[in-house]
This record gives C-alpha cells, structure tokens and sequence, in this order.
C-alpha cells in the first residue's frame, strides 16, 4: 500500500525541474542498477543535457529481464528460445493463472503495473515488452534511489 | 450470483501482487504458494461465491500485514536480494556496458 501512495505521488509529480534530472543524470551515471559502484572515468556529454534524460531500457534489455523471469516458471517449452512472437497460451502453454502470474512478476521487475485492460489484451511476449517500454518511467528508478 | 472469470483473475492478480509486498523472503514466498494452491484447487468449480469472499479477506489481511511488516523490518536473509526490484542478467549487463564505452 505504501508502494501504491508513493506510485501515485510520483506520477503526479513529473521531475521537470533542471536541478533534478541534473541531480538524476549524474546519478545515473555514478551508479548502477544492483547499486554496484564503478568508476567513471567522465561523464559523457549526453548525459549533461538539461532535458529529459529519457529512458535508458531498451527493446533487448527488456526481453532479456523478461526471458529470464518467464524462465523461472515451469514452461512446455523450456528448452526454446523465447522472442517476441512468443505466445503465452500456445506456445508457452500457460494457463490464465500460470499468465497472470507471470504478469505480476513482469510488473516486479520492471516497476510497472498493468492495468486490467491490458492484462486482459496481451496475448504475446512482445505486446507485454512494448507496455513495459510505454509505462517505464526513469525518473522513478533514480527517485527510488534517492529515497532509499 | 458467483464471480465471473474476470473478477477471479483480478482476484488472483491482486493477491500476487499483495504477496510481493512482503519484504521478508519466507512470508512473501509463503503467500505465494498458498495463493497458487487456493486458485488451482478451486479452478473448475462452478459455484465460487464463498471461495471468492474467502480470497477478498486474505487480500486485505495480506495487505495489513505486508504493510506491518515493512514497519517493523528484521535484518536482511543471505536469501534476499538488496535491491528488490531487479536482478542483474548479464546478457543485459554486458549490452548495457557496450553501450556506455
């Protein structure tokens, strides 16, 4: 419930401001996803632009954390590769609960939520890969990091 | 007047998503499970009211209790991750380096 209040709060309150996505460039580029600190030789001209940082995920990153949170669950074809043109019921052969499941673990990962219109729409890998794509909100991952 | 198969899955959603918000490893795996159970043991049963009032409780008793929970934290298992959010892939990792140098 705290994560609900704190997700609305932050949808509300776009960072617009040019002292946070500064603050939020340069953390980003001092510190990483899994909080791993490496050493940045210079910050690169990009990230030094007063404007929306946009978002640093990309097509490959997200099917990749998504390929590897559907290969947690026990799936038909767990040998097989799985893309975009991957289908949750006939290919994966998972049931409306099995795909739910694998809904909420996508929203875990990627600090989305789907609401139920989508959740009821999505049929393949890559419709779920476009809406986490849609939906990411960057400035929230940094806002987090602050947070915390 | 039973739920229909919509409700019961945006039942089953939320409770998933309840169960994740525990932050200890045995309490969010536990709610898990059970959920997983309940849902796959009632699934072709017509006549679900009393099984879907049943679901309503334990989401709000989920609820109170993840929220309790984050108030009163333990210290963190070997088991948990630091970050809750994200496990590093390294394919992911490897591509995202590329892209930095």
């Amino acid at each position: 419930m705290f994560r609900q209040i704190a997700y609305a709060a932050r949808n509300s309150a776009k960072l617009a401001s040019r002292a946070a996505t500064f603050r939020a460039a340069t953390l980003r580029a001092t510190t990483s996803v899994g909080s791993m600190m490496r050493p940045v030789a210079f910050t690169p001209v990009k990230f030094m632009r007063f404007s929306s940082t946009g978002s640093s995920l990309t097509k490959e990153d997200v099917l990749a954390r998504t390929v590897s949170v559907l290969k947690t669950f026990e799936l038909k074809n767990s040998t097989d590769k799985i893309e975009l043109e991957t289908q949750f019921t006939k290919d994966l052969g998972m049931d409306s609960l099995d795909y739910n499941d694998a809904l909420v673990a996508l929203e875990e990962e990627f600090d989305v939520v789907f609401d139920d219109k989508s959740a009821n729409e999505i049929k393949t890998v890559g419709e779920t890969v476009s809406y986490v794509l849609k939906n990411y909100l960057p400035e929230q991952q940094d806002l987090d990091k602050e947070v915390r | 007047m039973s739920a229909s198969r919509t409700q019961v899955l945006q039942l089953y959603r939320n409770l998933l998503r309840a169960s994740h918000e525990f932050e200890s490893y045995n309490f969010r795996e536990f709610f898990l499970r059970k959920t997983r159970k309940d849902f796959k043991q009632f699934r072709g049963v017509e006549d679900n009211k009393k099984f879907y009032k049943e679901g309503l409780k334990q989401l709000g008793i989920i609820r109170r209790q993840s929220m309790i929970s984050q108030m009163y934290p333990f210290e963190k298992m070997v088991v948990e991750r630091v970050d809750e959010k994200h496990h590093e892939i390294p394919e992911a990792v490897e591509a995202r380096d590329e892209r930095k140098i």
